[in-house]
């Protein structure tokens, strides 16, 4: 897995340091003045692996910091460790479709940080599963509110149902007896005429009372089932309660975690402006009980949200006609499953276990001893004094402390003495310094016994150091600072590399070899280079020696956006816009190119195209003026297609904007390959490129028809069936020779571009188009 | 539709004797070489495949001859040549095949479909097979042709011409395509690039390609040339006939003309129609 490129935000004077590109060859430099923020850079890239920040990198406007890496993962890279189940749906697809892998870091009030898997496509997806939770909680909320609106309406049918059957039982009952008296009475009489008023008033009470019979059994059969319906609903009603309230709680608890949060910046905030030791330990204390403060409200709010989950879903169930027993199983379910899924966190702390880690390197400081005891090394003592430096020698030399445990005294000596000579020609491979004119030094262990002049530790085993040369036989503490340091830097990174051999990682190395003389500090890139196989190295400088001038894709540039003004923000350039970085910025690379020679007529500030040789320079410089009269366009001819990428370089360095004309044949092809693997802008495709490809046109003698080369360049009559390149190279006919003599001729005769056929004008009409070429106003 | 190599035509002024041994194998060699030309020269079923309704009228002088037409297809277009070699006979003949293989690398290989851009190229082959520098005693040989670009829909036809014109015959009237005046070969002076011309064609158009060797001719009762203007008469005045009926005309008109006379060239016209 390779970092690719990096983003910081809000860390120190860096407020958005936009997407960077790292160097795709493992080594990217940092370069810009004291307090630009290249340190920043560094620190930003380890506090994204550590995870911690101190209060001191924090901005003043209290934004909290931001840092995103983007990865890449290797063609046989497996995430074992990745539970496929887990990732949301399409998430695999996305990542194996983009083979990026995004991860942010973000620092909360806390100063506790989440990790969080990003990138936009993936953004996408955790953005529809958190939208389709919240439309679901809405939906059920709308569910809840009109069932319990619904309920207390029938609640009310239903008092006016049981009032209106009471009534109606009463009515009943009184007429019942009235038929009971009808009826009584009419046994009793024996009057025709009265019979008859009795036998109307009976038949009329007897119609009520079917009336009200008929009346009172329709609503209590709809009293029942109301009430029946009351019932059956109760269980939602209870659920849909329940539910409310979890929700409302956990609506409840953000304003809690916002205050949490405010009161916490505040106590942070305050901090600053503590005086004295009372007060600040007053104000640590505060500080602590504010974050206490926060950590419980946050989990309170995690609580809440499985509790609202898990409720929502049940009552989700409830309606979509599930029983109680089973809604219940399967919210749970439903829940667990949801909540199974990576959360972005979740997500990013997974794929977070494959990035290699980020490995700081502030000071080389744990310089080799004159000696050492066994027993310290043997018991891990890392208190004594060079404890590191001695591990990372044995390490460098290939030693088991355990080995000098062996008694055979002939063994022992005769491998120490191998071992002397093995580091010694490694060491030698990187320090290339010489004591004199041929004295180089040499590391020399051995393995020694006290004597009677140390009592104490009489007839005990030691190691001793010795950096010798032909001369004089020293201890480490005897030599000059630099050797001591770049033995210490070549002992870390070295046995750095040596025990983690395989395994990536990247390296923050900030400003290496500050002690070290200018051919000290190349051989700190010949270490670089060295271990940056699998390691990726981002260090910062302020050393021209420690630049490559051959390889300034490495650059990045960093500077405050108000030149002179250290409260402005952290600016990054990357190595095709160095144009943009200031003098002050660049001045290692003035320093390694020539100081001041962006002042000089060489080349302008705009409008430079380098081409691959002098024939090309010739021709296009020429033609172009022919073509473009008006146009100051400077043409710089490299030394051939290789030279090319040393040209592009140099345009780098100097902070020139620049393009770069090639012609259509295998060797561009290459240099075209190499240019786009380390810088950006060199896709022709795009616009904007900085690259200008002559499609179909091999070389530049091909850019005339067959008659306007015989007429203009061979002035010759003969056939030329194949192409005007083809037929130079096939006949030795030297190039330059013939180009210097055209541009000569162009100038003296005043060519137009009349003066060529059609299928010639075509073809300069192709390649020369202005709007190509990256002029400004200065070129005209 | 209609192909004549008219023997009878011919002068007989290469008439070997049978008796004479090596003579023999001058003409068995001459055979053999016509059989190579002939393989060359594109099939009856090539032709009317690619142009519908056509007639080729081919009277070489000799066995062998100068002269030689050619058609390929390419990116959907149709590429037809009707070409004249300096000289007839065996130095002719020899021409021709270094001219028809040029074409077929030409067409076949090269980028450009620009009829004047495949002349240029085509002049660069001949130019340096010749070996030929613009040096005062240097051969002067090449060729004098006509190039047609018939697009898929025929509606477009594009001309290139060595010296040597095409003319569009439509309703009875005809449109002469004028060539650059110069041969596919060294010129004189200096080399200029052959033009593209562009035409609009339509449906029963008639295009005539052709070599010098018909207007050319001497014969007729006062023994003149026969001469380009009623060349086009002709043309003109059959244009609407069917090919064949076109051709038998030709061929009669051609032969009645030569009467007594001997060939001077190689005679190559080909007609076609646009359907």
């Amino acid at each position: 897995m390779r970092l690719l490129e990096f983003r910081i935000k809000n860390f120190r004077s860096i407020v958005d340091s936009g997407w960077n590109t790292l160097s795709s060859d493992n080594i990217t430099a940092l370069i810009g003045q004291n307090e630009s923020g290249k340190t920043s850079v560094l620190e930003g890239l380890y506090s994204f692996w550590e995870g911690t920040i101190s209060e001191d990198v924090l901005r003043s406007d209290m934004t909290f910091p931001e840092v995103s890496c983007l990865y890449r993962p290797g063609s046989d890279e497996s995430f074992d460790f990745i539970d496929n189940g887990r990732l949301p749906a399409g998430m695999l697809p996305v990542m194996q479709k983009e083979k990026n892998l995004v991860l942010t870091r973000e620092w909360l009030p806390d100063m506790s940080s989440r990790i969080t898997l990003s990138g936009d496509e993936i953004s996408v997806i955790f953005d529809e599963i958190e939208k389709k939770e919240l439309g679901m909680t809405q939906t059920v909320m709308t569910a809840i509110y009109k069932a319990l609106e619904e309920s207390g309406e029938t609640r009310q049918d239903v008092i006016r149902l049981e009032e209106s059957t009471a009534e109606l039982a009463g009515e009943l009952e009184k007429i019942t007896r009235r038929q009971a008296e009808l009826k009584k009475l009419s046994t009793r009489s024996s009057d025709p005429a009265k019979q008859e008023v009795l036998k109307q008033d009976t038949g009329s009470v007897e119609k009520q009372i079917e009336c009200i019979t008929g009346k009172l059994q329709k609503e209590s059969a709809l009293l029942a089932e109301l009430r029946k319906n009351l019932n059956d609903r109760a269980i939602f009603r209870e659920h849909g309660n329940i539910c409310l309230t979890s929700v409302k709680d956990l609506e409840n608890t953000k304003p809690e975690l916002d205050k949490a949060y405010t009161e916490l910046m505040e106590v942070q905030a305050n901090m600053a402006f503590l005086r004295g030791e009372k007060e600040t330990r007053a104000g640590e204390l505060k500080l602590f009980e504010a974050k206490e403060n926060y950590i419980r409200v946050r989990r309170n709010m995690e609580s809440l949200k499985e509790k609202a989950g898990i409720s929502t879903r049940l009552v989700k169930k409830l309606l979509e006609g599930k029983t109680l027993n089973e809604a219940e199983k399967e919210a749970v379910d439903e829940f667990n499953a949801r909540n199974k899924l990576y959360t972005r966190e979740e997500a990013g702390e997974a794929f977070f276990k494959c990035i290699p880690p980020h490995e700081f390197f502030q000071d080389f400081s744990s310089l080799l001893p004159n000696r050492i005891d066994l027993e310290d090394i043997f018991q891990n003592n890392n208190k004594v004094e060079g404890y590191k430096a001695v591990k990372n020698f044995l390490i460098i030399a290939g030693l088991d402390p355990q080995f000098f445990r062996q008694t055979n005294n002939r063994i022992l000596k005769q491998k120490i003495e191998n071992l002397n000579n093995d580091v010694t020609v490694d060491f030698q491979e990187y320090w290339r310094q010489n004591i004199g004119k041929t004295n180089k030094i040499r590391i020399h262990f051995e393995l020694e016994h006290y004597d009677t002049s140390n009592p104490e530790k009489k007839g005990k085993p030691y190691l001793e150091f010795w950096i010798k040369d032909e001369h004089e036989r020293l201890y480490p503490k005897q030599r000059s600072r630099g050797v001591r340091w770049f033995l210490s830097f070549y002992l870390e990174l070295k046995a750095f590399a040596r025990q983690n051999e395989n395994a990536e990682r990247v390296f923050l190395i900030d400003e290496p070899g500050l002690s070290l003389h200018a051919r000290a500090q190349e051989d700190v890139l010949k270490v670089f280079e060295d271990i940056k196989g699998k390691i990726q190295i981002i260090y910062t400088t302020h050393s021209p020696h420690l630049i490559d001038n051959d390889k300034l894709y490495r650059l990045l540039a960093v500077q405050r956006g108000t030149e002179n003004h250290e409260q402005s923000e952290t600016i990054i350039y990357d190595a095709s816009h160095l144009h943009a970085a200031t003098s002050d910025t660049l001045s290692p690379l003035s320093s390694l190119l020539g100081a001041g020679f962006n002042r000089q007529q060489l080349a302008l500030q705009s409008g430079n195209v380098i081409v691959e040789d002098i024939s090309s320079f010739y021709y296009l410089s020429s033609l172009y003026k022919m073509m473009n009269p008006g146009e100051n366009i400077h043409f710089l001819p490299a030394n051939g297609p290789a030279g090319v990428t040393t040209l592009v370089n140099l345009m780098i360095g100097w902070g020139f904007d620049f393009s770069v004309l090639l012609f259509d044949n295998q060797d561009s092809r290459e240099v075209i390959s190499e240019l786009q693997l380390n810088l950006k802008g060199f896709d022709p495709a795009e616009p904007g490129s900085r690259l200008i490809l002559a499609k179909n046109i091999a070389a530049p003698e091909d850019l005339f028809s067959t008659l306007d080369f015989k007429k203009y360049i061979i002035k010759k009559r003969m056939g030329i069936p194949d192409s005007n390149s083809g037929f130079m190279s096939e006949n030795d006919i030297p190039r330059h020779l013939l180009a210097s003599d055209f541009a000569r001729s162009v100038a003296s005769e005043g060519l137009s571009p009349d003066a060529f056929d059609q299928e010639t004008r075509h073809n300069l009409r192709n390649i020369f188009i202005p709007a190509r070429f990256r002029i400004s106003d200065e070129n005209c | 539709m209609q192909e004549s190599s008219d023997s009878d035509a011919r002068s007989g002024s290469f008439m070997p004797d049978p008796e004479n041994s090596t003579e023999r194998e001058i003409m068995e060699g001459v055979r053999c070489a016509e059989l190579i030309q002939r393989a060359l020269l594109p099939s009856g079923q090539l032709l009317k495949k690619l142009l519908g309704e056509y007639f080729i009228l081919f009277v070489p002088k000799q066995v062998v001859s100068g002269d030689f037409y050619w058609i390929t297809q390419k990116n959907r277009k149709t590429y037809i040549v009707v070409a004249d070699c300096t000289g007839h006979g065996i130095p002719g003949a020899l021409m021709s095949i270094l001219g028809i293989s040029f074409l077929n690398e030409i067409v076949k290989t090269g980028s450009s479909d620009m009829a004047g851009h495949i002349l240029n190229r085509l002049r660069e082959k001949v130019m340096k097979a010749l070996h030929q520098t613009g040096e005062f005693n240097e051969s002067k040989d090449g060729m004098d042709l006509s190039l047609c670009i018939i697009n898929h829909d025929m509606t477009n036809l594009q001309f290139a011409g060595a010296n040597n014109p095409v003319y569009i015959v439509r309703d009875k009237a005809l449109l002469e395509i004028k060539a650059d005046k110069m041969p596919v070969g060294i010129n004189a002076l200096r080399e200029e690039p052959f033009s593209s011309r562009d035409i609009e064609i339509s449906k029963n158009d008639v295009i005539y390609m052709f070599t010098d060797g018909f207007p050319d001719q001497f014969g007729g009762p006062a023994g003149k040339k026969f001469k380009y203007r009623p060349f086009k008469k002709l043309l003109i005045d059959i244009h609407q006939k069917d090919m064949k009926e076109q051709h038998n005309i030709l061929r009669e008109t051609f032969i009645n003309w030569l009467g007594k006379h001997e060939q001077v060239d190689d005679v190559l016209l080909m007609g076609f129609k646009i359907t």
